[in-house]
């Protein structure tokens, strides 16, 4: 191992300047030393992302059923769930905002999730994934523009508002998606793209 | 190029170089496509400035209508009562609600302005070669990278209460036009920061 190249050769991202940086250190983050920005930060095994992506798609599925909010105001009850406010919106007549809101804050999560396990589940049993280069640049496309945090920060929001409207009760949708929205960020921080392609995660 | 400390760093661009933006392999320039991820590559975004320019000035127009429009209308017992987005602001801070009030300000009227302005100082670093001021240029770019998204939170909440108010003639939420305008001007600020090839502002450097 010590005889091949340990020195990887890339350039920065938001500078152009080329960097050489060792690649047996894979546990420390390396900043441009021109311009500061992060150019390499140190992934997780693949199999702990695996776990996490898992438990976070196992909770965002029951969410598609289970109510988010009540609110009851004289007598009559409203219940909704997340897919339900973009379902709603849609039959209101404004389909872009409908469109804006579940792809940004449900479908590019979910299909991160997805899109994950699909590349690292067959890496993690050593195999090469099928179509391995098509589902990470689909995945790097979507990245920018996943917005389920914001999503969920809406919820508290929204509760503050509607509670002048009338009672408003919390249910347990509302902490589901809290707990797939915790799984999905440990994910992305943990992933590291590199090790897509370096496999040295693999090795240990 | 010479950096402080009497450091030479070559560039890309000097190293006849291609980074690829997606797995951050390095080619040869005359590559078309990524040996490593198989994505298209350029040494540059292509168009970048031009596309910056539209997309923030497109965004700025948005913005106009985003802000005079009713973001919701709220129908209570028959009248319609129409909200943009200030008056969305003042309603919570006069329910002795501030802190929520000053989230939805920061998210909703002072990140997109924030970041239309920042487009517009690296637009003038990158064109007109102000190479001193990139390395500003290049922490403003992440800061806006990252905050972006937060200023879609107000269409978050208006979907919530477009779907939780439907008691028919008691109470109902309608989503106004400005929701729609806000939205496409956040996504334009978003797609503006997208094209931005922050490497263009330190390129005019001679060496
Ligand atoms: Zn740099
Ligand atoms: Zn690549």
């Amino acid at each position: 191992m010590k005889s091949k190249t340990l020195l990887y050769q890339s350039a920065c991202k938001e500078c152009g300047v080329v960097l050489n940086y060792n690649k047996s250190d894979t546990y420390h983050h390396f900043y441009c030393p021109r311009c500061g920005a992060l150019v390499y930060a140190s992934g997780e095994r693949f199999i702990r992302v695996i776990v996490m992506a898992l438990s976070a798609l196992i909770a965002f599925f029951p969410t598609f059923f289970m109510p988010i909010l009540t609110l009851e105001m004289a007598d009559q009850t409203v219940s909704t769930t997340l897919v339900g406010v973009v379902m709603h919106i849609f039959d209101e007549g404004n389909p872009a905002i409908a469109l804006m809101v579940g792809i940004t804050g449900m479908i590019i999560p979910v299909a991160m999730m997805t899109l994950l396990l699909l590349m690292l589940v067959p890496l993690h049993f050593k195999q090469r994934p099928l179509h391995l280069k098509a589902l990470f640049q689909i995945y790097s496309s979507l990245r920018r523009w996943g917005m389920a945090e914001v999503y969920l920060i809406s919820i508290p929001v929204s509760i503050i508002k509607l509670q002048t409207m009338g009672d408003l009760s919390i249910d347990p949708g509302f902490y589901l998606f809290f707990y797939f929205l915790i799984c999905f960020y440990i994910c992305i921080v943990w992933f590291n793209p590199d090790d897509l392609w370096h496999g040295h995660v693999l090795s240990d | 190029m010479i950096c402080g400390m009497g450091m030479y760093y070559p560039t890309d661009i000097e190293s006849g170089k291609t980074l690829c933006l997606e797995c951050e392999w390095l080619s040869d320039v005359h590559e078309r496509t990524c040996a490593q991820c198989g994505a298209r590559i350029y040494q540059r975004k292509p168009m970048s400035l031009l596309r910056t320019w539209s997309y923030t000035i497109a965004a700025l127009l948005f913005l106009i209508p985003a802000n005079l429009l009713p973001m919701m209308i709220i129908t209570k017992l028959g009248i319609d009562e129409g909200n943009t987005i200030l008056e969305g602001v003042i309603y919570f801070v006069r329910y002795g609600e501030m802190s929520i009030g000053i989230i939805i300000f920061i998210a909703s009227i002072i990140v997109p302005l924030f970041k239309i302005s920042a487009l517009f100082f690296l637009l003038v670093i990158a064109q007109f070669g102000i190479v001193e001021q990139a390395k500003n240029g290049v922490r403003l770019f992440r800061l806006i990278e990252r905050i972006g998204k937060w200023s879609l939170l107000d269409i978050f909440v208006v979907a919530i209460m477009i779907a939780m108010v439907q008691f028919q003639n008691l109470a109902s939420v309608k989503a106004g036009g400005a929701a729609f305008a806000f939205g496409v001007a956040v996504f334009l600020t978003m797609m503006a920061t997208e094209a931005f090839d922050p490497r263009l502002m330190f390129d005019k450097e001679k060496t």
